[in-house]
């Protein structure tokens, strides 16, 4: 296997607040990768530097075994937040193809790619709706199908699921899982139960930043993770 | 009104001020689509009343005020671009200290210079009437530059406007696009200073665009149907105010204020009988 992304060392602090704490891991080519952790643990901070968004204080961020502003045309990425105001007059297919820029694709190649993000997501009946009118639900697909646009090689995901309803989220893991078979995937999630039976690998995250198989997270390492009783409940899905 | 038609087929100043409304038009309508929904309002208003400093300075020293207008709205669009990226919590002090210094040091240089120059008050006020040919050149000019340069970088102005993080991952280069973008305000800001003067040139470059994106719902439609209104209005008010002789800029500065009062009320009319 061949690490898409590696982190080495790495640390990061906010003016005078360590956020991530010498980090060193590395994820797997086509390996569905989990990020758990605390709020304010710094999940969305990693991301970003993944992103080229931040530059770590110290260590070293290699995407493809490059920097990552090198590689940004080859990952799609999934905000937590949603950095635009929903009034903005744009529609649905704009949104999508706006994911599309920074690549080097052909017209005919970005058109073919554009169309499978589109129906990927179920985007094509709405094509034409102005972001306003849409559901949260049918929001996150919009900002799904943008970051699938680009045809990435590695897709970020943070917290891809909250504020939606357990059957969106089952379908939008579910397309994860069929993208997985050709795409590397990371994704940031609260929801540690619900993730575990989709990812291979889980990181705990809490400025510093521990890997487990997913097999192997246990109610300890939750309690470790948190600093706080939990109880885990095991379920099927 | 129909006196004021067959004045344009008759009188070439009409004809020249006709031209200038429609060249104008365009920049208004492109342009002041990215100020709506940028949120630039007052950083524009800052830029048009910067550039009085611009012009005094030119007229001191002899050259064109509209050339003098040109470099200092380009200078404070950077100037404020730069600035405000840097200290974004200060953005309507900066505002506020561009719009009244600019003012001071024009006024300053007006005062400082010999005589007193007529054309100055039609570039406060707007006097479309005294356009001249070599003006709608350059206007023309203006409005090929930015046509071009919104065509070549629509995408980029479009993902930098809407979603400024997801801009940056797909690697726009965010604060450039930001300080093209304002330029392209001064630029047009200057485009309309002739139109309506630079006291209300803000208003213009606002009120058609706000009333289009009430309706439409993407932004190259809200280009194309802005431009067309700004049209409209402008020829309006220009028509309107010749019987009766009255200032066409603060003429025109009023139909844009009745078209927006009356889309607002049409807008809600039409929510509340979707609700």
């Amino acid at each position: 296997m061949t690490p898409v992304i590696e982190f080495q060392d790495v640390s990061f602090s906010y003016n005078q607040t360590t956020v991530l704490e010498n980090i060193s891991f590395s994820v797997e080519e086509e390996e569905f990768f989990g990020i758990i952790g605390p709020n304010a643990g710094g999940k969305s901070t990693l991301l970003k530097l993944v992103l080229a968004l931040y530059k770590p204080v110290s260590g070293a961020v290699k995407v493809f075994g490059n920097a990552p502003e090198k590689e940004r045309g080859r990952i799609g990425y999934v905000p937590q937040h949603p950095g635009f105001n929903r009034d903005f007059p744009i529609t649905v297919k704009e949104v999508v193809s706006l994911g599309q820029l920074g690549t080097s694709m052909s017209s005919a190649q970005a058109k073919q790619h554009f169309e499978t993000a589109m129906t990927a997501v179920n985007l094509d009946d709405i094509a034409e709706h102005r972001i306003s009118t849409l559901s949260g639900g049918q929001l996150q697909r919009v900002l799904i199908g943008r970051a699938l646009a680009c045809a990435p090689e590695i897709l970020i995901l943070d917290e891809p699921t909250a504020n939606i309803d357990i059957p969106t989220e089952e379908n939008i893991f579910g397309l994860l899982k069929k993208y997985n078979e050709h795409m590397t995937i990371i994704v940031v999630s609260h929801d540690i139960a619900f993730i575990s039976g989709y990812v291979d690998r889980v990181a705990c995250l809490h400025q510093i930043l521990v890997c487990h198989r997913t097999e192997e997270i246990s109610g300890k390492t939750i309690e470790d993770l948190y600093g706080a009783s939990m109880k885990m409940i095991d379920h099927h899905h | 009104m129909t006196e004021f038609f067959y004045a344009v087929l008759e009188y070439q100043f009409l004809q020249y001020a006709v031209l200038a409304c429609l060249l104008a038009s365009v920049g208004c309508g492109v342009v002041g689509s990215y100020v709506v929904i940028k949120k630039l309002g007052s950083l524009a208003g800052g830029i048009a009343h910067a550039v009085l400093a611009g012009m005094g300075i030119a007229y001191f020293f002899g050259q064109s005020p509209l050339l003098g207008a040109t470099i200092m709205s380009l200078v404070s669009a950077v100037f404020i671009g730069m600035v405000n990226l840097r200290l974004k919590q200060n953005e309507d002090i900066l505002v506020a200290a561009f719009w009244s210094v600019g003012m001071a040091i024009g006024i300053l240089f007006i005062s400082r210079t010999p005589g007193y120059n007529i054309n100055l008050m039609s570039y406060l006020f707007g006097n479309i009437l005294m356009v001249t040919g070599r003006d709608l050149l350059h206007m023309l000019i203006l409005d090929i530059t930015m046509l071009i340069i919104v065509r070549l970088f629509y995408r980029q102005f479009l993902a930098a406007a809407f979603d400024e993080e997801y801009a940056r991952v797909r690697g726009v280069n965010v604060e450039a696009y930001y300080i093209l973008m304002l330029s392209m305000v001064a630029l047009t800001v200057v485009l309309l200073i002739q139109i309506v003067g630079l006291i209300m040139v803000i208003a213009l470059l606002v009120l058609p665009t706000a009333s289009v994106s009430l309706f439409v719902d993407s932004l190259p439609r809200i280009m194309c149907y802005s431009v067309m209104l700004c049209a409209v209005i402008t020829i309006s008010g220009l028509a309107v105010s010749f019987q009766p002789d009255l200032p066409s800029g603060a003429m025109i500065i009023l139909v844009a204020g009745v078209v927006y009062s009356l889309s607002l009320l049409v807008y809600s009319q039409r929510n509340r009988r979707l609700n």
